[in-house]
């Protein structure tokens, strides 16, 4: 979910449809001859947290990040984020990450950022959360997963996987995203999915991933809208080893702008689990 | 965004078929647009001709209130989609056959089921962009269900418009289809073209986020009397639409469920229309389907209301403002809400309704003006000679409060004006005190031919009164004896100029030099007698060309102070100033009264009793005809006669 990497979606989006065609093809034929495996590879349920317990995310499964990091973590994003339960609370069976206008240590903006870092850190699975979004111009919620050797190696060579970005200003629309070496922020490679004719604040949908040894596959619900292999990346391939997740809620910063006048606050994203299959 | 979806389909037949397979033998389905692409015919209102509707189904707004309805057709050069458009070209204002255009689609048969759906879409695109209002459910049937989207800014390319149904579970039964409303004031008086085309109701799936308002989402107070009408307006719902954009539509009472918190004290019904029925509190409030509106009204009842006194003025006598006695003249507003000026008043647009007595509650009071200048007449109430209003307060009158009336003639072309302040001590709280005004007490206004503004003033010191009964009137005065002085042994009132001994001590100044003692030259009427005062205005004259007459002894204001003339003019509707001074001219004290006639003897009155000293000996009065400041004198002769002090 670093910097803006939606610039050259456009001039992609050729290249990628001839790109999903050609491996959905190879798919195709995985699916047929050896579908078994495949399901099987991603049905072991390994790691999950429901939400269920009313309260405070489990200290077990969450830490947060606090503040306003570097440059608004890298993205002039506006919020201070926050470990508070006005930022961050499960409430009847939702883990519920609030976007407050509100000043606070000299932000205008309050919300939350919730890591499994250094509690469930993971390489391959099929990744994925149940949520529901908020909605307004400079809403920028991301479910996405950091490689474990961020602090080692610096991001992009660590890797960054974005399962799930919205801006509230494109309500039907998400997008699925890869970073790395010589594919970051704006060079990132990225596939957008338009439910057309529903709506990602009205209603729960299932964001996820499915990542195996060079692939990882997109879907929303029940469909599957992109597969991002070596071959599609002019990098290093730097999906190959433990990552960790990552929830947030940003207001502002550079993927969708700030909130307008038309903006209604507070705004909730509601999360009703993440589930981690091997 | 269903079209282009088309269309990327069209471009990529291939593609989409292959990838159904793939995620079909994946066990993932693909996405279910591909299922939602089909509507009802039912769904269709104009395509590439009207569908399901007669040929009729077009029904324009009243050409008799200036809709044109020659500017509606077909075009079959222009489509956004197939092989035709609605077209429709608006008149510019001065068309002989309609200013304006519009009206509505309409299902001259049972009506259809629209619940399955979230939204009527079109496509519009203009010659020029223009501000068009486009809506539904106007059937001309009661509107019960009618949504308008105004404002909606053509663009020179097609471009989709989306109005969305606030509650579609209402429309089980609906006939109007489409509706648009367009006029020029948006293009400056600039006729131009539009095009509407693929008008259908749809399931977008994505209108969202619904947020009804009652009152435009404030939340309102009014104090009130059992028996008051209130009606709950400003009703909107805000959705967010697929496209990530909020869209405001006007949406009729029907969709809304309103409530009162308290129904001893007010009820509210189906349209939104709140009647007080008892002493106390109570909040009014609604829902749209199931969804808390923004926005209030809560009133606080005082319990019975006593109605303003019930005026008994002739009504050929009357230009009356505001009154349920009388038939009104058009105003442009009773509160022209100046705030840029500073303006914090409330109340008056509309007044309100309490027992079928229409009343104006102005509230936050500092000053208020009352309207007759834009688009309606100005007052001419040269024959009138008072100004009536009646004034409740509804606050405790300290000393020191005073409500000032103000009134403008001529607004903002060489416009004068005149005030008049009534003080505390006039004041009453809790009940309707009643104000004759004479109009010469509004000394600067100088003429009243064009009264354009009336105000109420109060510098916040009084801020909430109710006001009823605003009208000007002509007072009619019963004659008074005529006055025979040919006895007197003094020059003091009543004078008649009969006397021969005696020395009338007249002198005409700055144009009127000419004046003196002389024979009446209509002995009829009301003033037979044989000798009056005749004033000649030279032409060229000052406008305060004048005369005056030294008494012997002082003017006795202990009883009364109406000051009576019988006068005689060439003009009617002509101020007559008439100035009392003492000795040495330091107090003087002067009223305009005006001429209601011509080429007669009639009596006119000067009430000094808002204006006079008590402590001074007014000793000399002083006459000057057709006293408009800037005005020369034209050579015309005045007659007056039969001055006294009336009781």
């Amino acid at each position: 979910m670093n910097q803006n990497k939606n610039q050259n979606f456009i001039s992609k989006f050729s290249w990628l449809m001839i790109t999903v065609l050609t491996l959905s093809l190879f798919i195709f034929s995985s699916c047929e001859t050896d579908e078994t495996q495949e399901v099987v590879n991603f049905t072991n349920l390994v790691w999950e947290d429901d939400f269920n317990a009313n309260g405070a995310p489990n200290p077990g499964n969450w830490t947060y990040d606090i503040g306003t990091g570097v440059d608004g973590w890298g993205n002039g994003e506006l919020q201070y984020y926050t470990n508070r339960a006005e930022n961050a609370v499960i409430e009847n069976g939702m883990l519920r990450i609030t976007a407050r206008q509100e000043n606070f240590e000299g932000s205008q903006y309050t919300s939350a950022r919730l890591l499994t870092k250094g509690l469930f850190e993971k390489r391959y699975g099929r990744f994925e959360a149940r949520m529901k979004l908020p909605w307004g111009q400079g809403m920028w919620p991301a479910f996405w997963l950091l490689g474990s050797d961020f602090e080692e190696v610096g991001w992009p060579q660590c890797g960054e996987i974005d399962v799930m970005e919205n801006r509230g200003s494109e309500p039907t629309i998400i997008s699925g995203t890869v970073h790395g070496p010589g594919y970051n922020a704006g060079l990132s490679i990225s596939k957008e999915y338009d439910f057309v004719n529903e709506r990602v604040d009205t209603d729960f949908h299932v964001y996820g991933i499915e990542w195996g040894p060079n692939y990882i596959n997109f879907y929303v619900d029940d469909v599957l809208y992109n597969q991002i292999t070596p071959e599609d990346v002019p990098g290093e391939w730097v999906f190959n080893d433990e990552f960790y997740v990552i929830i947030n809620l940003a207001v502002g910063g550079r993927f969708g702008g700030p909130p307008n006048e038309n903006t209604v606050f507070p705004q909730t994203m509601y999360v009703d689990y993440v589930r981690v299959y091997d | 965004m269903m079209r282009e979806k088309t269309y990327k389909y069209r471009k990529f037949p291939a593609f989409l078929a292959m990838v159904l397979l793939i995620f079909t033998s994946c066990e993932r389905d693909l996405d279910e647009d591909a299922d939602l692409a089909t509507f009802p015919s039912i769904a269709e209102v104009y395509t590439d001709n009207p569908v399901n509707l007669t040929d009729e189904f077009f029904i324009s707004f009243d050409p008799a209130e200036g809709a044109n309805t020659a500017g509606f057709g077909t075009d079959d050069n222009v489509a956004y989609e197939g092989t035709s458009s609605i077209r429709i070209d608006v008149p510019d204002p001065n068309d002989p056959g309609g200013s304006f255009i519009g009206g509505i689609f309409k299902d001259r048969g049972a009506g259809r089921n629209l619940t399955g759906f979230d939204a009527l879409t079109f496509w519009v695109k203009g010659s020029t962009s223009a501000s068009v209002e486009f809506g539904f459910g106007t059937d001309f049937e009661g509107d019960k269900y009618a949504v308008d989207l105004a404002n909606v800014t053509l663009s020179t390319y097609w471009r989709q418009v989306i109005i969305p149904i606030p509650d579609p579970a209402k429309l089980v039964q609906e006939k109007g289809m489409f509706k648009f409303a367009a006029g020029t004031i948006s293009t400056g008086g600039l006729a131009y073209t539009f095009w509407i085309d693929e008008i259908r109701f749809e399931k977008l799936g994505t209108v969202a986020q619904p947020r009804p308002k009652i009152l435009l989402g404030q939340d309102q107070f009014q104090q009130t009397f059992n028996g008051s009408q209130l009606n709950i307006g400003g009703l909107t719902e805000t959705f967010n639409l697929g496209n990530g954009q909020d869209v405001t539509v006007n949406v009729a009472p029907g969709y809304f469920d309103f409530s009162s918190s308290n129904t001893a004290v007010a009820t509210v019904n189906e349209f939104g229309a709140v009647t007080v029925v008892g002493a106390g509190t109570a909040s009014v409030t609604a829902t749209l389907a199931g969804i808390d509106a923004e926005g209030s009204l809560t009133v606080d009842s005082q319990g019975e209301f006593q109605p303003a006194p019930i005026p008994d003025e002739d009504p050929v006598n009357v230009i009356s403002i505001f009154s349920d006695a009388y038939t009104n003249v058009p105003v442009d507003y009773y509160n022209g809400f100046f705030n840029g000026d500073g303006q914090t008043t409330q109340g008056g647009a509309p007044p309100i309704n309490i027992n079928g007595d229409e009343v104006i509650n102005y509230t936050d009071l500092n000053f208020v003006g009352i309207g007759t200048f834009l688009n309606v007449p100005s007052i001419d109430a040269t024959s009138m000679t008072h100004l009536h209003v009646d004034i409740n307060v509804q606050e405790p009158v300290d000393p020191g409060d005073f409500i000032t009336l103000v009134l403008i003639n001529s607004v903002g072309n060489d416009e004068t004006s005149g005030s008049v302040t009534i003080n505390s001590a006039d004041l009453v709280s809790g009940e309707w005190g009643s104000y004759d005004i004479p109009l010469g007490e509004f000394t600067e206004l100088g003429s009243r031919d064009q009264l354009g503004l009336l105000f109420f003033v109060s510098d916040a010191s009084i801020s909430n009164i109710y006001v009823d009964n605003i009208y000007y009137y002509k007072e009619v005065i019963d004659p008074s004896p005529n006055v025979d002085d040919s006895a007197a042994t003094e020059v003091a009132l009543p004078i008649g100029f009969q006397s021969t001994t005696l020395t009338y001590d007249i002198i005409g100044f700055e144009g009127a030099e000419d004046t003196s003692v002389d024979a009446n030259p209509d002995p009829s009427g009301i003033n037979p007698t044989s000798r009056v005062v005749r004033s000649l205005k030279a032409s060229g004259g000052q406008f305060f060309a004048g005369s005056l007459l030294n008494l012997d002894s002082p003017i006795d204001f202990s009883a009364s102070q109406k000051f009576r003339m019988k006068v005689w003019s060439p003009k009617a509707g002509i101020p007559v100033r008439v100035r009392l001074e003492d000795q040495n001219n330091t107090a003087g004290i002067e009223l305009d009264s005006n001429t209601t006639t011509s080429n007669v003897w009639e009596e006119i009155e000067w009430d000094f009793s808002g204006v006079y000293n008590p402590s001074v000996d007014y000793v000399r009065i002083v006459v000057f005809f057709e006293f408009i400041p800037g005005l020369p004198g034209d050579g015309s002769t005045y007659y007056y006669d039969d001055i006294q002090i009336v009781d």
